[in-house]
């Protein structure tokens, strides 16, 4: 590791931790509306300043990055999960099952699964807590955000199918389970690594833009999306940079990913 | 006797991917019936909240796909259309194949945009990179792609408003860190394998190595890229357009699934499965020229 | 008082726009460039029914009387005078000498009857026929002479001049096309994208020196849902003028140069909050026995702090509403009502008198149940998500639980209007129609709008019978001091009895370029373009 990952993983651990205690560091609760010092200017009081509402803007933007940090990369686990059983189903077996697989993929792909969104959301009961609704688009992104992982699978074990080491191995009688299971999945593990960790921003991007949509997690709980959400207004943004800080953190903490993950990816 | 077998393979083998691609398609038009169907707020107007018109002045056409069935609506929805006609739109009450033929030139315009300029700049960066193994040319789409995998399309179509761009710059936007974080990472682990240390090592030129070798070695992934490629700009097309209000499909996908627009969301449906699937089997067909098959 | 305030304020805009009129010549061949939210569903006027489409409808024809939309009176238009009969049954129209439709063509009493004969027969489903359909019978129109049209209507309708501000007079040869009256044609529509109107040189209309009107050459709208992309080309010069802004953006224009920021004071909108009344709709009978008391209904209504809603929401640019009808509409507005005064205490008195107490810091019933309820919205809306949020702090003060449940529209609208599956609802209103007559399916117990519990088979509570009383009483009478006191009436008993829980009336915000002179802004619709054929393009060094 280079002295900037360490930087990068440093930084990582510290907004993690930080957001997953955001009850005990945060100034305020989320909701609190101090009425009385709506859109603040960054202060003693109110670090990052306030919103609209009176609400102090660090402490939404620590809850926030908790309900991100968290849900994301479980959602990234349960895609990449999806992705890699169909991937190596389809690679190893072939035939109709492979045909079955990528033609699942494509059909995933283009449906629109906005209804399904949509759907979800308006059916569950109307007094269930915010934080289960949030947990249930989490689960349905990841449930249905694997097909584009599913072919970069197949493509990685057909490709180590091909090398040396298969071959030879196939060669010194190994069984096609011990083959699959041993062999072609520790070669694809930094295709598996790279694919977990390109899903991780991918699905804390796909909460932002579902919440820049209107679609994401809803008031007055606070999230990186509907957070940014905010910045449509660019004039606003000129008048009060501080709007900006959601915007900052996420590309703090997806670019110190990128750092700490760049050397696992370019391995082969 | 084996010589019209052997006529007959390719033969066959279209025809199952014909067959499937069908198969794919239904099954795309019939998900998208189901989902719009059953998706609460199917059917209801707008209107009813409009105290000028009275129960007997709105009008309320909508098939119940509720009533008769997800399967008999599309059916009925696949005669019609076989016969040229793909229905009309609630929304916008005017024929779903004139507005998706209106708002086509914007959508492909776009995208070529948007996956052209994706596409060329990684392989200008790639190439610049190789050949002169030139360490600012990496550094540069290294740095270019950390930032833009860390902004959420959403905020890149802010950006576009507010800098007078065209929503195709955004789907740029999208697809060159996805194409670029890819492709440089196969042409890293390229360089250390034994054979292309060899070539190097044989005074072979840079553009050979390249071309011959690290791209030759990595083509199935490249082409399976590829056909993401049109997956990922064609998903980015919904938000950019949407926020940048460009009237394409992407917009009107958007405002079909808000207005939950059966006929239209069915027929724009068809028609990204159809892009989508093309778009892949021509990727596999590519693909399958340059590698042998798994056995 | 405030009234009077109000309309000094409207006096002093007007006069500072007329100023501008006189002083300054027009651009030639000017063009106005301005955007539509949405793309119009039809351009056939009589099938109009969404604001886009009847705002090209407004401009593109003439119409026999028009609602002037600064004194809110209606006025000759394609007629040049109009008679109704004692009974109110008989409405004799003279039409102008010398009308020409936009192709030439010269106008006859058979265009307006050939109009209202498509307008009214049930093949055509027009929006427009609901209002002059009294099911007492049908609507006779005729010719009377070569320069006169008859209507005679079956039964009375109060108000009926101001139907008429809708119905376009159209070529009897060509009822579905855009040939009209109005001041512009449509010269060209590119669909989702682009539609351009041109000066229609046949138009009627002259200025106090003879000149022919419009000024304007043409006006071109593009079509545009995005509010920021509007706003922001506004700022650039790429548009002349947004009708509509948000207090937000209002605030960031007021101090930008290059645009004139317009405050035409409190609007015909209102924001409201309401429960869920309806009998047979899902969920447990205490609820519904919470929703249906009165003194649930006040407690909740004394609990909202109007003011902070004003003030944090619309930057002040709102006022705490009273009822159905702003200040604004002078002609309707009981200002006898006013809006409950913010008082916890008030609300906490309230609620012990109907039996509910504090238990551990949440307030219950008397069988002890929890008061907890779900609040739906529709999603995407910043404003009213932001009311639903301080809703939510003002009722916990009280014990309260409140969940907020944004939903996409349509998933609200089957709540609403077809499962009843909800507790309480927080929507805005638009009022387009100015008349109590527009809202009859509102107040009436049987009416589809009567959201709190909507198509009774007779009146579930007799507070409910009276406003079904009234409304009919109101619509039926001839004079408008009759019809005044009936809806001073109803807008008395909707506040005490709380069905619709009005929370502020926001102000009709709009923005301009300074190049734009003529402008009259009016809280009615077409804020900003209703008199079209008078607005000017001044030359860029001309700008007042």
């Amino acid at each position: 590791m280079s002295g900037l990952q360490v930087f990068a993983f440093a930084v990582l651990v510290l907004v993690v931790t930080v957001s997953l205690g955001a009850a005990l560091w945060a100034p305020a609760p989320y909701e609190k509306q101090f009425r009385e010092a709506p859109n603040a200017p960054p202060s003693a009081r109110f670090p990052l300043g306030t919103d609209e509402l009176g609400r102090d803007r660090l402490s939404r933007l620590l809850f926030g990055s908790r309900l991100s940090l968290l849900l994301a990369p479980a959602a990234a686990l349960l895609s990449t999960g999806i992705a890699v059983c169909l991937g190596l189903a389809a690679a190893h077996f072939g035939g109709w099952i492979e045909r079955a697989v990528l033609e699942a993929s494509d059909l995933f792909s283009s449906v629109p699964w906005l209804f399904l969104l949509l759907a979800v959301r308006a059916m569950l009961p109307l007094n269930v807590p915010p934080i289960t609704s949030v947990g249930i688009t989490f689960a349905l992104l990841g449930l249905l955000g694997w097909a584009s992982g599913v072919r970069v699978v197949r493509a990685a074990v057909v490709n180590a199918a091909g090398s040396d080491f298969v071959l030879q191995a196939r060669a010194c009688g190994c069984a096609p389970r011990r083959i699959l299971f041993v062999h072609l999945a520790a070669a694809i593990l930094p295709v598996l690594t790279a694919q977990y960790w390109l899903a991780v921003p991918q699905f804390l991007l796909a909460e932002a833009n579902l919440g820049i949509l209107g679609l994401g997690v809803t008031e007055p709980l606070p999230s990186w999306g509907n957070m940014l959400a905010d910045l449509q207004n660019v004039p606003a943004i000129l008048e009060a940079p501080w709007r900006l800080a959601p915007a900052l953190l996420l590309l703090l903490v997806l670019g110190c990913f990128q750092l700490v993950l760049s050397k696992k990816e370019v391995q082969p | 006797m084996a010589r019209p077998e052997n006529r007959n393979r390719p033969l066959r083998a279209a025809l199952s991917v014909f067959t499937r691609t069908v198969l794919t398609l239904l099954a795309a038009g019939l998900a998208a019936t189901l989902l719009v169907g059953y998706a609460p707020g199917f059917g209801v107007d707008e209107k009813v909240l409009d105290p000028r018109f009275s129960a007997s002045s709105a009008r309320l056409t909508r098939q119940s796909v509720r009533e008769r069935g997800a399967v008999a609506v599309f059916v009925e929805y696949l005669q019609h259309a076989a016969q040229g006609d793909l229905g009309t739109s609630e929304t916008f009450s005017a024929p779903v194949a004139g507005l998706i033929r209106e708002r086509a030139r914007v959508t492909i315009r776009n995208l070529a945009l948007g996956m052209a300029a994706g596409w060329l700049l990684t392989v200008l960066l790639c190439a610049a990179s190789a050949w002169a193994r030139a360490v600012p040319a990496r550094l540069l789409g290294s740095a270019a792609t950390a930032v833009l995998l860390c902004v959420p399309a959403g905020l890149i179509a802010f950006g576009a408003v507010a800098m007078h761009l065209p929503a195709g710059i955004g789907i740029a936007s999208v697809v060159f860190p996805r194409v670029f974080r890819y492709v440089d990472g196969m042409l890293r682990s390229a360089e250390s394998k034994t054979h292309i240390l060899a070539a190097r090592a044989r005074g072979l030129g840079e553009t050979r190595i390249l071309f011959n070798y690290a791209l030759r070695d990595h083509a199935p992934q490249l082409f399976a890229l590829a056909g993401m490629t049109a997956n990922i700009a064609l998903g980015a097309a919904v938000p950019m357009e949407v926020l940048c209000d460009e009237p394409g499909v992407g917009q009107l996908a958007w405002r079909a699934a808000l207005g939950r627009d059966l006929d239209l969301v069915v027929a724009i449906t068809l028609v990204l499965a159809t892009a989508t699937l093309l778009a892949n089997r021509l990727a596999g067909l590519a693909a399958a020229r340059f590698t042998e098959r798994y056995a | 008082m405030k009234l009077t305030g109000s309309c000094l304020a409207l006096v002093v805009l007007f006069s500072s726009f007329a100023a501008d009129e006189s002083q300054l010549q027009p651009a030639a061949n000017s063009q106005l460039r301005a955007v539509l939210r949405s793309d119009p569903k039809t351009l056939d006027p009589l099938l109009v029914e969404e604001e886009s489409g009847d705002l090209i409808r407004y401009l593109t024809h003439g119409f026999l009387l028009r609602v002037n939309r600064r004194t809110q009176q209606p006025e000759p238009d394609a007629a040049a005078s109009w008679k109704i009969s004692p009974d109110g049954k008989r409405l004799l129209f003279r039409l102008r000498p010398g009308l020409r439709f936009s192709d030439g063509a010269p106008v006859t009493p058979a265009d307006v009857v050939a109009t209202f004969r498509r307008m009214m027969d049930p093949a055509t489903k027009s929006p427009l026929a609901g209002a002059f359909d009294s099911g007492q019978g049908n609507l006779i129109v005729r010719a009377e002479g070569s320069t006169a049209v008859v209507l005679e209507l079956p039964a009375p309708v109060a108000g009926v001049e101001r139907l008429f501000d809708q119905v376009p007079v159209m070529p009897a040869g060509q009822l579905t096309g855009s040939v009209g009256l109005g001041a512009f044609v449509v010269a060209s529509r590119q669909a989702g994208s682009q539609i351009t109107l041109a000066r229609n040189p046949y138009y009627w209309k002259r200025d106090p020196s003879g000149a022919p009107l419009p000024y304007l050459a043409s006006i071109r709208f593009d079509i545009h849902s995005n509010r920021d992309v509007e706003s922001l080309r506004l700022r650039r010069g790429e548009i002349h003028l947004v009708s509509s802004v948000d207090s937000e953006t209002f605030d960031q224009l007021k101090s930008n140069q290059q645009v004139r920021t317009i405050d035409i004071g409190p609007s015909y909108d209102s924001e409201m909050l309401w429960f869920n009344q309806v009998s047979k709709a899902p969920g447990p009978e205490y609820k519904k026995q919470w929703f249906r008391s009165r003194a649930f209904r006040k407690a909740i209504s004394h609990a909202i702090n109007r003011a902070d809603i004003a003030r944090l929401v619309y930057r002040g640019l709102a006022e705490p509403a009273s009822g159905p009808y702003p200040a604004a509409n002078k002609l309707w507005f009981n200002s006898k009502v006013q809006p409950d005064a913010y008082s916890p205490e008030s609300a906490a008195r309230l609620l012990a008198s109907d039996g509910f107490s504090r238990k551990d810091g949440s307030l219950v019933d008397r069988a002890g149940n929890r008061v907890e309820f779900s609040v739906v919205t529709n999603s995407g809306n910043k404003s009213r998500a932001r009311i639903a949020s301080l809703i939510q702090q003002d009722l916990a003060a009280l014990g309260i639980r409140v969940s907020i449940v944004p939903l996409d529209f349509p998933s609200l609208i089957e709540r609403i209007t077809r499962t009843s599956a909800y507790e309480a609802c927080l929507l805005g209103l638009v009022n387009v129609d100015p008349d109590p007559n527009g809202q009859m399916n509102v107040w009436l117990s049987s009416g589809a709008n009567h959201q709190w519990n909507p198509r009774q088979a007779s009146p579930e509570t007799p507070w409910e019978a009276e406003l079904d009383r009234l409304m009919r009483a109101q619509s039926s009478a001839a004079s408008y001091k009759r019809r005044k006191a009936a809806f001073d009436r109803v807008q008395e008993i909707v506040s005490e009895q709380a069905p619709f829980i009005y929370l502020v009336s926001k102000h009709a915000l709009a923005a301009a370029s300074p190049r734009l002179a003529g402008l009259e802004p009016s809280p009615l619709t077409p804020a900003l373009l209703w008199n079209a054929d008078r607005l000017r393009l001044l030359p860029e060094q001309a700008r007042p």
